[in-house]
């Protein structure tokens, strides 16, 4: 191998090689699981994939929800209670929340809790799209919906197109007031051991003469490949299948870089150079070329999300592909380095 | 004359129990400094091995070794490593140049982490170029040059530092006669220097020009002889 007049040793263009497809690896790995959160986000509408619908029934009493809350709010923590608000152009769903269930990302202020889902005052958090809408006073931002103001707690939303950009999310008292008591809703809890213990709990708290209707129990059976399939199981050990034999072909790559490079570690043995100034030449070398590398990977990956419109290469996703790298390389070369050092020395 | 180099029955064996080969066997000698002495034996007789151990590139498994009136401990590797960076410039026989680097900074190697400045470096390097006559090579790679050069650029990189002692182990081995003679030369010209030097050869004509040839055989010093160099100068021959 040859560049310009200059011959590149094998060895650094083996590892060069193994850093360039490593870390083209992070980064395609690191992509893709952005895009899947991205994907459960905005099918899913936010849901943590364990929730329930439910039909109200029969009520006589509008308020009744307001004895049940609390009682809700006493007994349980991480839960969420949603209904779809109807309407003409927008998607809008009430929530009620006690806890963290399965927080939407936010780009501004905050998402809704506990409090803020059960009041008086009508909230709302906007997705990105509405953001032209708000009207600003006093320091506070309202969006009026309908003939009704309602406060802007935050707005949600992704870098890239989802979902969740046009949706709303309002309190659980104006959405209950908008559609009657009487309609279907939707349970979803953090934990997925919860749901039917909650989901019972609404059913005795709405008593005759409502009827509260929810598939409670396992629903239908799955089997465990379907499980398998259907979570994300199979994808996130196939990453780390990768991301281990990749880790391991560069351990050896390193290896073998560096009994390549054995002249130029004889070549300081000669000239007397003591272990840190070689330490410090061969992680000079290391480093630039495992950078090359980086640098090279980082480049095909930015050619391939420039033609791919589904993989999306965030700047935070660079930065922990290369932390990864980085740190991932010195551990190699420390151990390498320990190995060949303490192998050579006993000769 | 003070003896610079003084080895007391070495002994330095390779491998274990069968494998075991006995490349020293109690071997003693000793060389003054400003001598140019070459070491000659058939191939396996140690001659190697006794170069680095006197270079401190190697340890040995016992006897003694004194340096300027001062025991090396070889099993001390900073010492030791201090002992190389500072006394000794080694050339080996197949040049060990460093194949990404050019010429300058081939040479330049052992100055690095010395403290010198960049410019100091520089005239270093250049100086003792132009004295082997390389100096149009600065900016080659290795493997651009041609085995006397590449053997010059190796001479230049142990000597740049101006070490007291220069070691060779066979620096004409692979080069052609005419070549091998002026590479011979510059050794001479640097013992002329004040430099002590010590070179291992299997050619009889290199040999001749040192003051003095030691013969190994079996891991022991054989024969010493005082070259004809010497006797022209009122030597004896032995
Ligand atoms: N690193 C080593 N491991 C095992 N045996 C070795 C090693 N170095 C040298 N030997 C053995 O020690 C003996 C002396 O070797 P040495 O290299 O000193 O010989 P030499 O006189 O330099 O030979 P040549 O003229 O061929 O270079 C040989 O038998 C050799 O096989
Ligand atoms: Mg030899």
């Amino acid at each position: 191998m040859k560049l310009g007049r200059k011959r590149i040793p094998r060895g650094n263009f083996l590892l060069f090689i193994s850093f360039t497809a490593i870390s083209f690896c992070f980064l395609l790995i690191i992509s893709a699981i952005n895009a899947q959160n991205r994907n459960r986000l905005s099918s899913n509408n936010m849901y943590s994939g364990h929730q329930k619908d439910f039909t109200i029934m029969y009520s006589e009493n509008e308020a009744q929800w307001d004895e049940v809350i609390p009682k809700l709010h006493e007994k349980y923590n991480n839960f969420a209670l949603y209904t779809k608000v109807p309407d003409q152009e927008k998607s809008i769903r009430g929530i009620y929340i006690n806890g963290e269930v399965d927080n939407p990302p936010m780009l501004q202020g905050q998402y809704f809790d506990d409090e803020t889902s059960w009041t008086d005052k009508p909230a709302v958090v906007i997705g990105k799209d509405y953001r032209d809408g708000v009207t600003e006073r006093n320091d506070e931002m309202y969006y009026t919906m309908n003939g009704i103001e309602y406060k802007v707690l935050g707005v949600m939303g992704t870098k890239y197109d989802s979902r969740l950009n046009h949706m709303i999310m309002i309190d659980f008292k104006s959405a209950v007031s908008l559609t009657g008591i009487n309609t279907s809703y939707m349970l979803d809890t953090k934990k997925k051991d919860d749901i039917n213990e909650v989901g019972q709990e609404l059913t005795m708290l709405f008593s005759y003469p409502a009827d509260l209707l929810i598939l409670l129990g396992e629903g239908m059976p799955v089997s465990f490949i379907g499980r398998m399939l259907s979570s994300d199981m199979i994808m996130n050990t196939l990453y780390i299948m990768i991301l281990i034999s990749f880790s391991l072909s560069t351990i050896l790559v390193t290896f073998i870089w560096l009994r390549f490079r054995s002249r130029l570690f004889f070549a300081f043995s000669l000239c007397g150079y003591d272990s840190k100034s070689e330490c410090l030449e061969i992680s000079k070398r290391f480093y630039s070329i495992s950078g090359i590398g980086f640098l090279t990977g980082f480049i095909v990956m930015s050619v391939i999300s420039a033609f791919l419109q589904d993989i999306y290469m965030s700047a935070g996703s660079v930065v922990a592909a290369f932390a990864t790298t980085v740190g991932l390389g010195s551990i190699l070369l420390f151990l390498s380095y320990f190995v060949y050092v303490s192998k050579s020395r006993r000769k | 004359m003070d003896n610079l180099i003084e080895i007391k029955d070495v002994y330095k064996s390779f491998g274990k129990k069968e494998a075991k080969v006995e490349a020293l066997r109690g071997i003693s000698l000793s060389v003054a400094e400003g001598e140019m002495v070459s070491v000659m034996g058939k191939s396996g007789s140690g001659k190697s091995t006794l170069l680095n151990i006197l270079g401190g590139m190697m340890s040995y498994d016992s006897g003694e070794y004194i340096y300027a009136g001062k025991p090396v401990n070889s099993k001390n590797q900073r010492e030791l490593t201090r002992f190389r960076r500072n006394e000794i410039g080694f050339v080996v026989q197949y040049f060990a140049l460093v194949d990404d680097l050019n010429v300058f900074q081939n040479v330049a190697l052992p100055l690095k982490y010395q403290g010198y400045s960049g410019s100091k470096i520089k005239r270093m390097v250049n100086e003792t170029l132009k004295e082997l006559e390389i100096d149009d090579k600065v900016k080659a790679y290795p493997n651009e040059l041609s085995g006397g050069q590449q053997q010059r650029v190796a001479i230049a990189r142990a000597v740049v530092k101006q070490p007291r002692v220069i070691l060779a182990d066979e620096p004409t081995g692979a080069l052609d006669e005419a070549t091998g003679e002026a590479v011979q030369d510059i050794f001479r010209r640097l013992n002329e220097k004040g430099k002590t030097v010590i070179i291992v050869t299997h050619d009889a004509k290199v040999a001749e020009k040192c003051g003095r040839i030691i013969r190994l055989r079996d891991g022991v010093v054989q024969d010493e002889m005082l070259s004809a160099v010497t006797a022209d100068n009122g030597g004896v021959i032995l």
